[in-house]
């Protein structure tokens, strides 16, 4: 829950302070240096020790610490312990406290792989609305400025076969994307003809259809058409479990009480089906995977699976991070199957996410053993 | 479990007058949701401009550029972590921003207004359930 996330901000940094401290001079200097980062960032992103020289030359203690940080590819979560015993967030720093969370947040997230442009509106985000808006708007223009072309390039599969039929409904085109994710909607897409990829480019807006360009491009350079053809089933199926939706009638819906209330019985074919993708996983790409939740969504994890599983879990994390995890799970009541199975079904997709457009070189075949194929393809079917 | 902080609780605080306003806004925030749901989020068209509330409008502009899920939730977590609104306002920007999340996610009005309800009290909450299941059965 996003007020649990902000408690959580405010447990661990403090107060915020007031982002109006920062004179006008000043913000447009942080502003600009955002910028610059993320023209740094997109330049180095074949060598991110190239990012040695932008750190030699940043005044800026936060942006010096993160360009170094991120030329010598620190892992995302050491990250936050950097800045912490660089002393820039202690109270005696006069530093704007906003202004170096939002380098430490840069910094991570860039690590993490996540695409530049939007680190840059998660980054401005810490100015405040009114500028993040200014951002946003600047970054939409540089978007469509961009030149970037995608080329013909098909690989048979059944989304191309079917993704005439699924234009057709481009509200549940729109929200699959948005479930899927863009690095799993991209290396689906990437097997398109142009023609139908300029159809579902159309109907997101300029910076999110540049970010799915860019990854097209390069699920096209790392992922060979067997690797396409798993994204384009996993896309495949999260498009039609939106179907699968039944439309309840108005009069039949959950409207009152019963609305807060779901079945408590968990279901015993999700917790085989989970604990298997568990065991069956690899542990590179396993913990690659829990890198990516945070606390809460391993402890609800943990819930979908047997015990047998919930060892090999753990093991993948560190030791404080298991006790974090299982306060989590100490402090929760029980889950409803429904939540269950939404939690499963998460992270199926982070899973999924990992191994489709990561660690993958034209010409191997995709790591993904079968059986853990099918399962995740069971597990996201699943009503 | 939420960790509650004396900063955050002093921010969110509103009194009971405006908690009253609240219903009122997560009703707004269900009609534009159900209108995305619907006819969805329609690029190029400009579509939230008649929006009067900036942090909602927001919200939507980054999912009509298909942003959701971890991320969309860490730039609106931080856009209420840095916002200098109070009270009441900030309350909104609160529920305005589940709604985002919600919105992004496809998920259905039943499932939103549980996430949203729970803002205005549990009373208010429960109360406003069995409401609308009195209005359903006529």
């Amino acid at each position: 829950m996003l007020i649990e996330r902000l408690a959580r901000m405010y447990v661990r940094w403090g107060n915020p302070g007031q982002t109006d401290e920062l004179n006008r001079r000043k913000k447009d200097q942080s502003i600009l240096a955002i910028h610059q980062f993320l023209e740094a960032i997109e330049e180095s992103s074949e060598d991110r020790k190239a990012l040695f020289t932008q750190s030699q030359q940043s005044r800026r203690k936060a942006m010096k610490l993160s360009y170094l940080l991120l030329a010598s590819e620190t892992e995302p979560e050491t990250i936050p312990d950097a800045f912490l015993r660089s002393g820039l967030l202690s109270n005696g720093q006069r530093s704007n406290k906003p202004e170096v969370l939002l380098w430490l947040a840069g910094t991570e997230a860039i690590a993490r792989g996540i695409h530049p442009y939007i680190v840059f509106l998660i980054m401005s985000s810490y100015f405040g609305l009114e500028t993040a808006d200014a951002e946003f708007r600047w970054l939409q223009e540089r978007a469509r400025a961009s030149t970037i072309k995608l080329e013909e390039f098909i690989v048979p599969g059944d989304l191309t076969d079917t993704i005439e039929e699924a234009l057709k409904e481009p509200t549940r085109f729109q929200r699959t994307i948005r479930i899927a994710g863009m690095p799993l909607s991209a290396s689906a897409f990437a097997g398109c003809s142009l023609y139908y990829i300029e159809k579902i480019l159309v109907l997101i807006e300029p910076i999110g259809a540049l970010i799915l360009t860019e990854m097209i491009i390069s699920a096209r350079k790392n992922l060979v058409s067997d690797e396409i053809g798993t994204a384009q089933q996993a896309f495949l199926d999260l498009f039609t479990q939106e179907e699968a939706e039944p439309a309840i009638p108005e009069e039949e819906r959950a409207t009152g009480l019963e609305a807060f209330e779901e079945h408590n019985l968990p279901d015993p074919d999700l917790i085989r089906i989970t604990t298997n993708i568990v065991m069956g996983a690899e542990a590179k790409i396993l913990k690659s995977t829990l890198s990516s939740m945070n606390d809460s969504e391993i402890a609800s994890l943990l819930r979908c699976l047997e015990a047998l599983a919930h060892e090999r879990l753990l093991s993948l994390i560190s030791p404080g991070r298991q006790k974090r995890v299982l306060m989590v799970i100490q402090r929760t009541e029980n889950v409803a199957s429904g939540q269950m199975l939404r939690d499963a079904q998460l992270f199926a997709q982070k899973l999924l996410t990992t191994y489709a457009p990561k660690n993958l070189k034209p010409g191997v075949p995709l790591s993904i053993p079968e059986e853990v194929r099918g399962l995740i393809s069971s597990l996201l079917s699943k009503e | 479990m939420i960790y509650w902080n004396a900063d955050l609780a002093a921010k969110i605080t509103c009194n009971h007058q405006e908690m009253e306003t609240l219903p009122l806004y997560i009703d707004h925030l269900v009609d534009v949701s159900k209108a995305v749901s619907q006819s969805g989020i329609q690029p190029k068209g400009d579509r939230f401009s008649s929006e009067k509330d900036t942090f909602f409008r927001y919200g939507l502009l980054l999912v009509s550029e298909g942003l959701a899920g971890e991320i969309l939730e860490e730039i609106l977590s931080v856009l209420l972590y840095v916002s200098e609104s109070k009270g009441i306002e900030f309350l909104r920007e609160c529920v305005a921003a589940e709604a985002v999340l919600s919105i992004a996610n496809g998920e259905d009005q039943d499932t939103m207004l549980r996430k949203l309800l729970p803002y205005c009290g549990i009373d208010k909450a429960l109360t406003m359930m069995e409401k609308r299941k009195f209005e359903h059965a006529d």
